[in-house]
């Protein structure tokens, strides 16, 4: 689980890291994969 | 948390052909809750490409969206702000600090969001915040000669733990040579 808003990073770049940002190490791109395995995981169960 | 997002002045067809291609990748569905629109969408096109971003959209009437039934004041209440919207070409003058205040305490709300001068601008005034997207297709404005293409996400969050109050997180989308710089604002209400 991953909280886009506790997940700091000391070089916290909002270019990278901002809410539609499609960039690997992004928190928030970890943040909307996570919800959406977990969307997937409540469809299969 | 809840994303929403602060677009207007597209102008489209009559002044920009299309959004940035490079933000409409960024705008995939699924991610946002809410849409704010400050007006001059010009035609229904646009109004259902912004229903494909979240089903929510609430868009305030410009000065060229004709034959429209879009109201020319909003009031939303998300989280708990309460969020004024007008497109702004009513103001005298336009985008004036002093005229957007009045509208401000006219709406009673906590954050005013206003267009028309195709100019991003997020600042503080007698403890309210007043935000600006500009256009998101960097629409011609008669005002100013050199409009960047932008738009605002705000993430709309609950109270701090240490008793602080609800905080909104404004992220600036602005296209500068083709590229998509990101700029952050954070405002708390009092």
């Amino acid at each position: 689980w991953v909280d886009p808003h506790s997940v700091a990073q000391p070089d916290d770049d909002p270019t990278v890291n901002n809410p539609l940002s499609q960039a690997h190490d992004s928190t928030w791109n970890k943040f909307f994969k996570n919800r959406e395995l977990q969307h997937e995981i409540q469809k299969d169960l | 948390m809840v994303l929403v997002l602060v677009i207007g002045d597209t102008h489209i067809p009559h002044r920009a052909a299309e959004l940035p291609p490079k933000f409409k990748a960024l705008l995939v569905p699924d991610k946002i809750q809410h849409v704010l629109c400050t007006g001059n969408l010009c035609t229904k096109e646009m109004f259902e490409y912004l229903k494909t971003i979240s089903s929510d959209v609430h868009v305030v009437r410009g000065d060229f969206d004709e034959g429209s039934s879009y109201p020319d004041m909003k009031v939303v209440s998300i989280g708990q702000f309460k969020i004024g919207l007008i497109h702004g070409h009513q103001l005298v003058p336009w985008g004036d600090t002093e005229a957007l205040g009045a509208v401000q305490r006219q709406l009673d709300c906590d954050i005013l969001i206003s267009g028309h001068t195709h100019e991003f601008k997020a600042y503080e005034y007698e403890k309210k915040l007043f935000l600006n997207p500009g256009s998101a297709t960097a629409a011609f404005s008669p005002t100013k000669s050199d409009v960047q293409a932008s738009f605002i996400l705000m993430d709309v969050q609950g109270s701090g733990a240490q008793g602080e109050g609800p905080k909104v997180v404004c992220y600036v989308y602005l296209l500068i040579n083709d590229e998509v710089k990101v700029r952050k604002i954070e405002f708390v209400k009092s």
